[in-house]
């Protein structure tokens, strides 16, 4: 299913053999708000959304599913088994672990 | 956008003591409250928002005295006056201290008002000390308004984490 609304709605009406002009007259409002809403110029409501599909006999359908961003679980779990004061003496560690292999130039002491 | 690094990761025990001793009205925030949450991306300096009342600021520049702070990435000529005026005068003072990186932040992208930070932040025991961490919503807020590459990373990482501790609490009070 295409993400965009505009690419959602110009599918729809195309698929239902509807012009812009059309959709507007049956929508009440002008070609170019169809139009705009097409060309993602401008990004409509769920419900105006929702609306012009019905009028294209079809319905909105909207799902929500958990986002896979890659996240390591396995690292989350080790780390609220922790306490928090474990947590943050390992993230201090750590970091100074990745401080020694980076290739960036570290700042010595004092030195801005 | 990190060029250089610390030579260690701060301290944490050494800088918030004082802040801590000398009633520092701060909350923790930035990369070591995400650590303090669970998150596992490492943080190389510790952040804390501070208010803006003129005797919080007093009681911070005390601190800072102590913990002997100096201007990070700042000419070496660059006059720096550590005083209440000073912080008056600017809201986000980033340090190099002793003890690792240290910054100090008043005007923060993505929070509405200290009040609010405060109002959701959790009190949590570390190192002996009652410190108060920003809510992992704020942490979310505030990656996601800085949205560096890194920080959305984080923020992906801390949505996970917020879900996770979630459902851990739904399934203790079930069981």
């Amino acid at each position: 299913m295409p993400l965009e609304p505009g690419r959602l709605l110009r599918e729809a009406r195309i698929r239902h053999g509807v012009s812009q002009e059309r959709l507007a007259i049956r929508a009440g409002t002008t070609q170019s708000a169809i139009s705009r809403i097409e060309k993602e110029r401008v990004s409509p409501s769920v419900q105006t959304l929702a609306g012009l599909l019905h009028l294209l006999g079809e319905d909105l359908v909207l799902a929500t599913r958990p986002r896979d961003a890659g996240i390591d679980r396995t690292q989350i779990d080790e780390r609220l088994r922790m306490s928090e004061e474990d947590r943050l003496d390992y993230g201090r560690a750590f970091a100074d672990q990745v401080i020694e292999m980076s290739p960036l130039p570290k700042r010595e002491g004092w030195d801005l | 956008m990190t060029d250089t690094l610390p030579a260690k990761a701060p301290d944490l025990r050494r800088l918030l003591e004082p802040l801590v001793r000398h009633g520092v009205d701060f909350v923790l925030i930035g990369g070591m409250a995400g650590i303090a949450h669970g998150s596992s991306y490492p943080s190389y300096d510790l952040d804390v928002a501070y208010a803006r009342d003129k005797a919080n600021v007093r009681r911070l520049v005390s601190a800072l005295e102590e913990i002997e702070v100096r201007l990070r990435g700042a000419p070496a000529d660059l006059p720096f006056q550590l005083d209440e005026r000073t912080l008056e005068n600017g809201a986000n003072f980033t340090f190099v201290t002793p003890f690792g990186d240290f910054d100090v932040l008043a005007d923060i992208g993505g929070i509405r008002s200290y009040r609010d930070l405060v109002a959701a932040a959790e009190e949590k025991e570390i190192f002996g000390l009652s410190i108060r961490v920003a809510s992992l919503d704020h942490l979310i807020a505030m990656k996601g308004a800085a949205n560096r590459p890194k920080d959305r990373n984080m923020l992906e990482e801390y949505i996970v984490l917020a879900d996770e501790i979630r459902r851990r609490a739904a399934e203790g009070e079930k069981g």
